[in-house]
């Protein structure tokens, strides 16, 4: 306290005037040159790719001039509307389905008492969180194909025969119920963390202020956990929005989905061009930026509650 | 019949006893303090009286109600907790009002008591700051007026200044008594700091390993500890292993020395004692000054003298296994340095004689334990 | 008598809540090993009873052996690059530049805004076609990459770096958690008191003590590379993925014990974090086991 007062009183100290500056100056450009390789890899394989395509959507592919055409067309072609009806309500339809699931699943895991069983059912989650793709597409083939096993089952023992029920894996619902298997577990690995921040102090201060069990959860716990579930399910939608590989393994085209027809734009299928499919990309983004965002608004009102 | 009664009240977690057939009484409007180190039940004791835990064993009677199988939501005691627990998703007032929209009070009443209530605590404007934006200090004070909000009949309190800065906490324990007092409420208190329990109880309920040690009130305990556990656990003191020579002239030696303490009754002779004194009651003075009226005398030398405000506390070397430590009022010490040979005297009513075995070593012990 | 009564309303209660969640649990349980016993079934039993036959097939396809090495290959090298960009990167933020944060937490969210198929699109457009604004904007680095000597479109590096961008959210959170998680100033202020500098501070006292984020984050990479299709599609680079797709679509059965054989795959690198991460006594193994697919 004492040296800065000094400082502050005399400033004629014996060093040279400028290096109270150069020094500032020199270790912020070196801590910025630092962060160089990690900025640059960033630009080049992560920001240059969406200014590219951004920039692509709003220029005409053959003539090169600015318009909105492309976007235009999304909008009006049926198809290309469609698909992103579809992705869409998809992805809002395995986000609930997977959210609301995987949120009960998970209170089950975290009330578990033994350890072993809840490291047990950890890993298992996360192992099907990450079983996504063409092997899950494959799995479910195998299960609930014309010829899978449960359906042969249910057939033989049950002489349930779910193809003539109206079932069908290879529709908007079988894909549905296909990605709600990586959506729950995902929303588990997610809201097991944020279960662990509901302390149970606050639980029993709700007790001994004459709320049961139901009120506590009404009034307290859900409030409480609102933003954790809210942001986990914006993450499960920009999963399922974003996913392509599986639903390619399943459906091959039969499903209008949004990434199937960016796939196309990029093999050079006739029939989307590039303009439509920069503009069906840059939809994509417009969209998931907005969960993201709703995702990352939700996680700041988390941290200010936790007071971290 | 008191308030509230625990009788033979039990709590094992397995193999583990916390707590031991503990018989306690409390009476209408008391303040009383659990006191003990970490482990010794207290918490565990407060609670059971909550509603939190299930006693293995034991009744809890309220004004004559046995409560021991009701849920804690229907207890109708307020908790105030160590680390607040304010709902973090509600205001001040939001937290306040809880326990009284869930009675299904009418709006104006409610909003009438928590204005009331808020004014009570000090924080009138802080009504729609949520917990996070608030202080520890304000934050428990919002917690009290929430545990206070309904009506409770007996207040628990579980180590509510341990997450506080020390100024915080003593003037937030002066105000968590007054309005004990203001309102007569009974209140149940759990801390392990000695200084806070004796400052603000009613009745002390010095508890070790499950049990109760001493339960009395805060000025007997300190001038008359009834277990070496009490003596050692509230305030400090100096300690001898003595034998008795003489009971009833209260004569005892402590190795070559012979000491003067109370007249002893209950105690032969030959018995080991622990006998301490309490550092405010050692005079010390220079060697060769005028000798003092004390009874005893033990010389020795300076090695530490610590200012302590008030007053200055000295370790003064007497022999290879004794260092006894002083507190003189600080305008007496001025003259007193360290590596001055004086001559430590004391009073023999200032003595407190404990009969015991391994006395010294089970006083060692929980001294090393709190150094931990 | 009265306590004997207590200890059977309380068992009660408890067992009352047990049902609630667990019936869900349970639910989902049964809803996510159904579908790995039918593959396990449908893929090795043929007309007679149990029927390795199809690994048989698989394991003497030139092909698996090809694209499993291919495969490996390229979720070590993006592991290696993703831990060895990011870490130190995270670190160097987090003690000279704490104001950038928010720009890395920017940057690590776009792929959730851009994932791999709108990320492909974009990397294939950059890569192949001249664009006068971006060759502006990188610099002249990406004409520099996209013509000879280089001449990256389409190929593994580009897809290794493809795949760092695609793991950039996960590895980014595990390692930011855990430099969060230890005191990093405060270490790195002791250790430069001690006289360390900055890269030995990182490399003996951070990493070390970062194990579990680095763990968890390596072995997220490489089971999201290995599974990876639609980069390795759309770049038209024979990945596993890739051949797991073109025989399962032959025959259903092939298809199956594939399925089983990447399932095991992913298990062995869950089971990997778990172990790994576990040995160290007195660590909090707070690991976070997402990814996105």
């Amino acid at each position: 306290m004492q040296a800065s007062a000094d400082k502050v009183t005399a400033p004629s100290a014996p060093a040279k005037p400028t290096s109270r500056w150069s020094r500032p100056w020199g270790y912020t450009l070196t801590s910025w040159l630092g962060l160089v390789p990690f900025l640059l890899f960033c630009l080049l394989f992560e920001v240059l790719p969406v200014v590219v395509i951004i920039q692509n959507s709003l220029v005409d592919s053959q003539s090169g001039a600015l318009t909105l055409n492309n976007y235009q067309r999304v909008i009006s072609q049926t198809g290309n509307l469609h698909a992103f009806q579809n992705s869409i309500l998809l992805s809002l339809v395995t986000a609930l389905s997977g959210g609301i699931f995987g949120f009960l699943a998970a209170y089950g895991v975290y009330n578990l008492r033994a350890n072993w069983m809840r490291n047990f059912l950890v890993s298992f989650s996360s192992i099907a969180a990450n079983f996504a793709g063409v092997p899950l597409a494959f799995a479910f083939i195998s299960t609930l194909g014309v010829t899978g096993f449960v359906t042969v089952l249910l057939h033989t023992w049950l002489h349930v025969d779910l193809y003539n029920l109206g079932f069908n894996l290879y529709n908007f619902w079988g894909l549905a119920l296909t990605y709600t298997y990586f959506q729950i577990p995902l929303m588990i690995l997610v809201t097991l963390p944020a279960l662990s921040g509901l302390r149970p102090v606050w639980r029993e201060a709700a007790a001994n202020l004459g709320a049961s069990q139901w009120t506590y959860w009404r009034r307290v716990a859900l409030p409480i956990l609102f933003p954790s579930i809210i942001a986990a399910m914006m993450l499960l939608f920009a999963n399922s929005f974003g996913a392509f590989a599986t639903a390619y393994a399943l459906a091959q085209g039969n499903i209008n989905l949004v990434t199937i027809l960016i796939s196309f734009a990029v093999n050079g299928n006739v029939s989307i061009d590039p303009g439509l499919g920069n503009a069906l990309s840059g939809g994509m983004i417009i969209v998931l930026l907005l969960a993201v965002s709703l995702y990352s608004i939700m996680l700041r009102r988390i941290s200010t509650w936790q007071g971290r | 019949m008191a308030f509230l009664e625990l009788t033979e009240l039990t709590k094992s977690f397995g193999r583990v006893t916390a707590v031991d057939a503990v018989d306690l009484s409390i009476e209408r409007g008391e303040f009383l303090t659990l006191l003990g180190p970490s482990g010794c039940g207290k918490t565990t004791i407060l609670r059971m009286v909550a509603g939190f835990e299930t006693p293995s064993a034991g009744n809890i009677l309220l004004d004559g109600d046995d409560i021991t199988t009701t849920p804690a939501s229907k207890r109708a005691m307020g908790m105030v907790f160590q680390s607040y627990a304010l709902f973090p998703h509600l205001t001040a007032a939001e937290n306040i009002a809880f326990g009284m929209s869930i009675k299904r009070l009418p709006k104006e009443r409610i909003k009438q008591r928590c204005a009331e209530l808020l004014e009570l605590v000090g924080l009138g404007e802080k009504d729609r700051s949520y917990p996070h934006q608030l202080s520890g200090g304000q934050q428990q004070r919002i917690a009290l007026a929430r545990a206070l909000a309904i009506e409770p009949r007996v207040l628990l309190l579980d180590e509510p200044l341990s997450a506080l800065d020390a100024k915080v906490r003593v003037s937030l324990r002066n105000e968590i008594r007054h309005i004990q007092q203001q309102l007569k409420i009974t209140a149940i208190y759990v801390t392990h700091d000695q200084e806070e329990a004796l400052a603000i109880s009613d009745r002390i309920a010095v508890m070790s390993k499950g049990r109760i040690e001493q339960l009395d009130q805060p000025e007997e305990i300190y001038n008359n500890p009834r277990t070496v556990f009490a003596a050692t656990f509230v305030g400090t003191s100096n300690r001898f292993n003595a034998l008795v020579v003489a009971a009833a002239e209260g004569r005892c030696r402590v190795e070559q020395q012979e000491l003067h303490v109370p007249p002893l009754t209950n105690i032969r002779d030959g018995a080991s004692v622990l006998v301490m004194v309490r550092p405010e009651e050692v005079n010390v003075q220079k060697e060769g000054a005028l000798p003092n009226s004390g009874a005893n005398q033990i010389a020795g030398t300076i090695i530490l003298r610590t200012f302590l405000g008030p007053f200055t506390r000295f370790h003064v070397h007497v022999n290879d296994e004794t260092t006894l430590t002083a507190d003189v009022p600080s305008q007496y010490a001025r003259e007193l340095y360290v590596a001055e040979p004086v001559v430590l005297s004391f009073a023999a009513d200032a003595c407190q004689v404990l009969p015991t075995d391994s006395s010294i070593k089970e006083a060692e012990k929980i001294t090393e334990s709190e150094k931990v | 008598m009265q306590t004997t009564q207590a200890v059977a309303i309380a068992q009660r209660q408890t067992r009352a809540r047990f049902g609630i969640d667990k019936v869900f649990l349970i639910l989902v349980l049964i809803y996510l090993t159904v579908p790995l016993i039918s593959t396990l079934v449908f893929g090795f039993t043929g007309s007679h009873g149990i029927d390795f036959s199809t690994l048989g097939q698989i394991f003497s396809d030139k092909d698996f052996a090809q694209t499993l090495s291919l495969s490996l290959e390229l979720a070590l090298a993006s592991t290696l690059l993703s831990v060895a960009l990011i870490t130190p990167t995270i670190y160097w933020v987090q003690l000279r530049l704490p104001g950038v944060r928010p720009l890395l937490d920017i940057l690590s969210l776009i792929p959730f805004a851009a994932p791999a198929i709108v990320m492909a699109f974009g990397l294939v457009e950059v890569y192949s076609g001249s664009n006068m604004l971006i060759n502006v904007l990188s610099l002249g680095l990406v004409p520099l990459l996209s013509n000879p000597p280089f001449n990256i479109v389409n190929t593994p590096p580009l897809l290794v770096c493809a795949y760092v961008v695609i793991a950039l959210p996960f590895v980014y959170r595990s390692i930011d958690a855990s430099l969060r998680s230890i005191n990093t100033r405060v270490l790195t202020e002791a250790s430069y008191s001690l006289g360390c500098g900055w890269w030995r501070t990182f490399l003996t006292v951070i990493l070390p003590n970062i194990w579990p984020g680095i763990i968890s984050a390596a072995l997220l990479t490489f089971s999201t590379v290995m599974g990876e299709f639609t980069l390795s599609s759309l770049f038209s680079i024979y990945t596993f993925p890739i051949y797991l797709n073109q025989t399962g679509q032959e025959d259903p059965h092939k298809a199956a014990s594939l399925s089983i054989l990447s399932f095991i795959l992913t298990l062995i690198c869950v089971l990997a974090i778990f172990l790994l991460v576990r040995r160290r006594p007195g660590q909090q193994g707070e690991i976070e086991l997402t990814a996105a697919k």
